[in-house]
């Protein structure tokens, strides 16, 4: 029964998409969700300390072979993971309790509520499978329900975000199975670990196949994740999105598939491959470009939601720098930015939605003097603004310190002055909109805003996570290293 | 001779890129929004050429198994089941692809690409 738990789980989120059409009352919805993502926190919680306990397992379906079924592998890597996103949806459901008033027409609150439960649904599909095939129909299911997430909020430029984004994510998509099908050419297995034993024999033999799977499968990925050449469609999709899909798009779907990526990397392919091909050469020198790229174009832009979809994108390129390591270290440093910056841009993303449901202003401009309009939330955005710079006492700064030691281990001094030129480059665009909002106007009618409480207390709980991972970081690195070296296999 | 031989030897899988390239050429260059769905349903059309180009062998028979049938008789039946998934896959895009083009020729009155980027363009609010 208790193996059983990521099933029931996965079911329970399926069946509320499923009856959401047929819900009417918002309110109702609202507490099925709660519910259900209570429900689905605390079991994955639990099925976490069972794993660290007793160790990974596998899932057969139908109790179909390995070379014919789908298997679900749950180990210490994705139950992590699972836990993280379901926390983190827990706490953008508390807030969209009280902020979705605000951008949609009442009616479709259920419908959002129930592409959202796609999404988690997708997303713990994604990370549990260990099924090449599987995974390209969960990126499927994904893609389609973020774009159907965009388009909900029935505005002119969402529906041309939604579908800008959508065409790029179905050409990644498809690229993706084209790799797919040359893998499974060259091994006829689609079960990830059978895939990797045959490959380590053969891919001397057949070099074109598995060079255009990796090539083609990356440029898949690489769509998706939004690494610089490739992120066109990022900032009108994350901007144009209602403030909580943007933090759940932005913190978690993005980083998502570099975790896809870093599963072909270590658990398909393997290193041997990798190294032959010089795939991490290439993967630095696009993670380089678009952490310089992401921040320059973040410069220029005069609204708050577009400037944080273009740091984004330099935080991609951070992530995917830490996995061009292909180390153990580097592998932990990669979960770790994950982690932090999941919190941090999720975080920046609600508080700029509280500005839009309070005094609805979104361009920089508009912030001059705000601290005395909105105290609590441009504290909070102050501190995980600090945390995107990489100030010391955010999570930003361990994910950052441990990104530098990795790549101090192996001798490559030259990424660790990028990391800081980056950082600098973060501060001079998160910087003045502090100040303005702090120093700009002496206003003396001081008075903390009147937002609902629920959305205080999931940002104020944003900021114990920030807090907690950047001050007492010895209490989570345990489970960040176990899950590294059981995806890794190190 | 080799090269012709190679051709002949592999005439599916140079199809299939082929389509996959044809469609992709269209989604990126055409303008017309239908006209890129239709793009990308080549594109996926190439790619399930593919996975049944794998599976096929010459005079190979439909996987059912009678009296007396040896496994090299049949064709391998995993992606054609495979594909299955896929078409299902495109047809749900299709679907929800072909309604944000209604949606959007609803508020734009156009379906041509340019046109709706330079009418975005001049107005840059969002709210």
């Amino acid at each position: 029964m208790i193996e059983q738990l990521p099933i029931i789980q996965m079911v329970a989120l399926l069946i509320v998409a499923l009856v959401s059409p047929f819900i009417t009352s918002k309110n109702v919805m609202k507490t099925i969700m709660l519910f259900v993502l209570l429900g689905v926190f605390i079991s994955t919680f639990y099925l976490m300390i069972q794993v660290r306990n007793q160790g990974e397992y596998l899932i057969h379906f139908g109790n179909y072979t390995r070379s014919i079924g789908i298997e679900f592998k749950i180990d210490a890597f994705n139950t992590l993971f699972t836990l993280f996103i379901s926390g983190f949806a827990l706490l953008v459901h508390i807030y969209s309790i009280g902020y979705l008033k605000h951008d949609f027409h009442q009616k479709q609150i259920p419908e959002y509520y129930g592409l959202l439960a796609m999404l988690y649904f997708g997303m713990f599909g994604l990370l549990y499978t260990n099924d090449l095939f599987n995974t390209y129909v969960f990126i499927e299911i994904l893609s389609i329900a973020t774009c159907a997430i965009i388009s909900v909020a029935r505005k002119k430029r969402n529906y041309m975000a939604a579908f800008r984004y959508l065409m790029l994510n179905e050409l990644g998509s498809l690229s993706f199975l084209m790799g797919i099908a040359l893998i499974y050419m060259l091994t006829g297995a689609l079960n990830m670990t059978l895939i990797f034993e045959r490959l380590q024999s053969s891919y001397q033999l057949y070099p074109v196949n598995v060079t255009l799977a990796i090539g083609l499968m990356g440029i898949g990925l690489a769509i998706k994740a939004a690494i610089f050449p490739f992120h066109e469609w990022l900032p009108d999709a994350h901007a144009s999105a209602p403030a909580t899909s943007s933090a759940l798009l932005s913190g978690i779907m993005v980083k998502l598939y570099l975790l896809v990526m870093a599963k072909l990397i270590f658990n398909v392919f393997g290193l041997e491959v990798i190294t032959f091909l010089r795939v991490p050469f290439v993967m630095a020198f696009f993670a380089g470009l678009a952490m310089i790229m992401g921040s320059v174009f973040a410069l220029g832009q005069k609204d708050l939601k577009r400037m944080l979809a273009y740091s984004s994108v330099a935080q991609v390129g951070y992530i995917l720098l830490a996995l061009s390591l292909m180390s153990e270290i580097g592998l932990t440093a990669m979960l770790l930015y994950i982690f932090s910056h999941a919190l941090l841009k999720g975080l920046l993303f609600l508080v700029s939605g509280s500005a839009i449901f309070y005094k609805s202003v979104r361009a920089l401009k508009d912030f001059e003097g705000f601290a005395y309009l909105m105290p609590l939330s441009m504290v909070f955005f102050t501190i995980s603004a600090f945390g995107m710079i990489g100030i010391p006492g955010t999570s930003g700064f361990i994910a950052k310190w441990q990104l530098s030691i990795a790549f101090l281990e192996n001798g490559m001094g030259l990424y660790v002055i990028l990391i800081i030129a980056s950082g600098i480059l973060n501060a001079i665009y998160y910087l003045p909109i502090i100040i303005s909002a702090f120093l700009n106007k002496e206003k003396a009618d001081m008075h903390i805003e009147k937002l609902p409480f629920l959305m205080l207390l999931s940002t104020s709980l944003f900021l114990v996570g920030i807090l907690a991972l950047g001050i007492f970081p010895g209490w989570f690195m345990p489970f960040i290293e176990a899950a590294a070296s059981s995806l890794g296999g190190f | 001779m080799n090269l012709i031989d190679q051709i002949i030897n592999n005439i599916h899988f140079i199809g299939a890129f082929s389509i996959f390239a044809i469609g992709l050429y269209m989604v990126i260059n055409h303008p017309n929004l239908i006209k890129r769905i239709i793009g990308i349903n080549i594109m996926s059309s190439g790619v399930f050429y593919f996975f049944v180009a794998i599976g096929a062998i010459n005079n190979g028979d439909v996987p059912i198994v009678e009296e007396g049938a040896t496994a090299a008789d049949f064709i391998n039946p995993v992606p054609s089941a495979l594909i299955l998934t896929g078409i299902v896959i495109s047809v749900s895009f299709t679907v929800y692809a072909l309604s944000l083009v209604i949606k959007i020729h609803q508020s734009y009155g156009t379906l041509n690409q340019e046109e709706i980027v330079k009418m975005t363009s001049r107005d840059d609010s969002y709210d």
